[in-house]
């Protein structure tokens, strides 16, 4: 009885075949589009702006009560390179909340955060290449509607509006 | 005052115990060469050595003001003077000490622990000195380090001088010389990339490019004084065939140039495709680092050429290469892999699953691919001319194949705790795509890995395995029997009185037959032999 040998080039080529399948998935369903009426629709035009170096546009989405002369070039300076993003707190991480704490000085306080607002929970992973070990962090954004719109309140990840709220 | 005088009495007592202590504990003519005590004396002589050095550098640099700021001379003189106070008479007393030993007992292990230290610790010191002096020069920088250049470099040299009085011994001996050459290729490696990416830059700025702004003179310092150390301790011709040390930098170095290259291709490649598929800045913003990757991949190339491993004259140390290449791809593979399937299927991504991240997944799981499959077939083909499979091999297979495994089964842990949790609380969420995609292509990885492992072990002839056994021969004469056994047999003879038990070469023959592989007595008289086996103990 001969033995049944696997041809040396099946492997590579379902390789490349998974990957070929995985890549027309991915394209033909496209990334996900959340509605940008909800508070996860949010946080999403938020973190696609920041992973794509549009600090403006990310920083039109944090409520100006919050924001105060925060500018584009403060947000930059606080970026953290490439990243991905996941809603859910799928990695297993405890709970951990950033609180807001003002630099010291005699800035004003920062606004309370609402009673309406709701939590919007995400996994981002870090991968900064060239052989360096990924990495991922549990971050919470805080939402509070108004205007009809769900706007970031507190000091969202990168936690970078302690930093320049002192100039209001 | 009174407390200065009473802290350098402090010290001077305990440089005079410890002298005393070693004099009278291990006399210089006295204790065996390579012991523990004789390396510990290295390692105190290092020590003391590194002390002074390091204090005669700081030294110098207060006394030649202008080379670098000097903020408190009084402070750096007294640090300096008090540590070479110290160390000093620990230096003399112990290089003649070992000097003297050294001439007794040349192939002592603690000498060429010693001078791979000092290789180590000033050859590094005099390169990062010196290039940093002729980057100033160069710059019209006056606060440049020659004092430190200077100390170190006459530290080097003195124990190149040395090592060739009295040469340290065994394939161990190389070590020095191959952490004089690493240290060396590092820096001209870093120089020449650098100098590439400033040349390759001037060329994108022409073309319309914006560039980081590199700048010229560090990197030209580094390939000035790395390159002639670097050839210097690797090009000069070696004393006998290559030993440990020289034969794993060579393949530490091949594998790292190499992984180099293939990862500034990659990051090419992706920048091209984050350019055609990703909404990113005008091109001549995003491909910024493009000279630098070009300079890297073109460096690593250079390095791995002259580090490179011939399977004609090398064949071991070329397969620990290629499976370390192979390797290094399948684990990139498995990885990348992982990715691309939740960022295809996870609907909960929404970040990094755009076109342009889909695809630049791709690129590099293919490029990982080819280096594994290119690798895994040469090592393979190489493999089969042997037999049974080489250790590395071995090691790619069964060890490589058992570490997948274990991820795998961590990864199925996870996947049906997840599944267990949603079944028992009602509210429970997560998802298994991260472990179960884990669990799925480590699997596959350690089915590939170990079906591989067992099909050599299948097709290698057995191997037989002949434990130790005694022989216990009473005879006249024993003849050429001794030489007939297996070398596993340990023989005791018990000789006769008398002439009627002497064993020819036919008896020889017969009884080695007979005995095999088992303890046994031997009997010779005028009879002939009679073997009776006996347990063996």
């Amino acid at each position: 009885m001969s033995e049944r040998k696997i041809p040396g080039w099946v492997l590579p080529a379902g390789v490349v075949v998974l990957v070929a399948v995985l890549v027309v998935i991915a394209l033909v369903r496209g990334p996900v589009a959340l509605d940008p009426d909800t508070p996860e629709g949010t946080v999403q035009e938020y973190l696609l702006a920041l992973s794509q170096g549009r600090y403006d546009e990310a920083l039109e989405v944090v409520h100006e009560e919050w924001r105060g002369a925060c500018e584009a070039s403060d947000l930059e300076g606080f970026a953290q390179g490439d990243f991905s993003a996941e809603l859910g707190n799928d990695a297993g991480f405890g709970q951990v909340r950033e609180e807001f704490v003002g630099v010291a000085g005699g800035e004003e306080p920062p606004p309370t955060i609402p009673d309406d607002a709701v939590q919007v929970e995400v996994t981002i992973h870090h991968d900064p290449g060239a052989g360096m070990r990924s990495w991922s962090e549990f971050v919470v954004f805080e939402l509070a509607p108004d205007d009809d719109f769900w706007w970031l309140v507190g000091d969202p990840w990168p936690y970078f509006v302690w930093s320049c709220r002192e100039s209001l | 005052m009174s407390f200065a005088i009473l802290g350098i009495l402090v010290l001077l007592a305990v440089v005079l115990g410890v002298v005393a202590l070693v004099r009278r504990s291990s006399g210089a003519t006295s204790s065996k060469p390579g012991d523990g005590a004789d390396i510990l004396v290295y390692l105190i002589l290092a020590l003391a050595m590194g002390v002074a050095g390091f204090a005669l550098a700081d030294l110098a640099s207060i006394a030649f003001p202008g080379d670098r700021f000097v903020f408190d001379p009084a402070e750096e003189l007294a640090n300096s003077l008090a540590a070479l106070l110290v160390s000093m008479p620990f230096v003399v007393f112990f290089w003649r000490r070992q000097a003297a030993r050294r001439e007794m007992f040349p192939a002592s292990a603690g000498w060429t622990v010693y001078l791979s230290i000092m290789e180590a610790v000033f050859m590094t010191g005099f390169v990062v000195t010196a290039s940093m002096f002729i980057s100033g020069l160069l710059g019209g920088d006056s606060l440049s380090s020659w004092t430190g250049a200077v100390v170190f470099g006459a530290i080097v040299i003195f124990h190149e001088w040395a090592a060739r009085v009295t040469p340290p011994l065994s394939d161990a001996g190389e070590l020095r010389r191959v952490i004089g050459s690493a240290i060396g290729l590092g820096a001209a490696s870093a120089g020449l990339a650098g100098t590439l990416a400033w040349l390759f830059e001037i060329g994108y700025e022409a073309l319309g490019g914006v560039g980081i702004g590199l700048e010229l003179d560090p990197w030209i310092g580094l390939v000035i004084v790395g390159a002639p150390v670097w050839w210097y301790r690797w090009r000069r011709p070696w004393d006998g065939q290559p030993g440990v040390p020289r034969v794993s930098w060579k393949v530490i170095a091949a594998v790292v140039s190499l992984g180099v290259t293939l990862a500034a291709l990659t990051s090419l490649l992706v920048m091209a495709v984050e350019y055609v598929f990703g909404e990113t800045a005008p091109a001549g913003q995003h491909f910024e680092a493009s000279p630098l990757a070009l300079a890297l991949a073109l460096t690593g190339a250079v390095v791995w050429a002259l580090h490179r491993l011939r399977p004609e004259t090398e064949p071991l140390p070329t397969q620990v290469y290629r499976y370390v290449m192979a390797s290094i791809g399948l684990v990139a593979t498995v990885g990348t892999l992982v990715t691309l399937t939740v960022r295809a299927l996870d609907r909960s991504v929404i970040v990094g699953a755009g076109t342009a991240d889909i695809m630049v997944l791709a690129t590099v799981l293919l490029m990982g691919l080819v280096v594994w499959i290119w690798f895994d077939r040469h090592a393979t083909r190489l493999d089969e001319t042997g037999s049974p499979a080489s250790w590395p091999r071995r090691i790619y297979t069964l060890g490589l194949g058992a570490i997948f495994g274990l991820v795998g089964a961590g990864a199925l842990i996870t996947t049906l705790f997840i599944l267990l949790r949603r079944l028992l609380v009602p509210d429970a969420t997560g998802s298994i795509l991260w472990p179960g995609s884990i669990f799925v292509y480590t699997g596959l990885a350690t089915w590939y890995l170990l079906s591989a492992y067992f099909r050599d072990r299948a097709s290698a002839p057995p191997v037989e395995y002949v434990a130790p056994f005694n022989v216990t021969l009473i005879c006249s004469h024993p003849g050429p029997i001794a030489t007939m056994f297996p070398e596993q047999a340990r023989l005791r003879v018990i000789y006769r009185d008398d002439d009627s038990g002497v064993i020819d070469d036919e008896m020889a023959a017969r009884i080695v037959e007979e005995v095999g592989t088992r303890s046994s007595i031997v009997w010779v008289d005028a009879d002939g032999a009679r073997v009776a086996p006996v347990r063996a103990i």
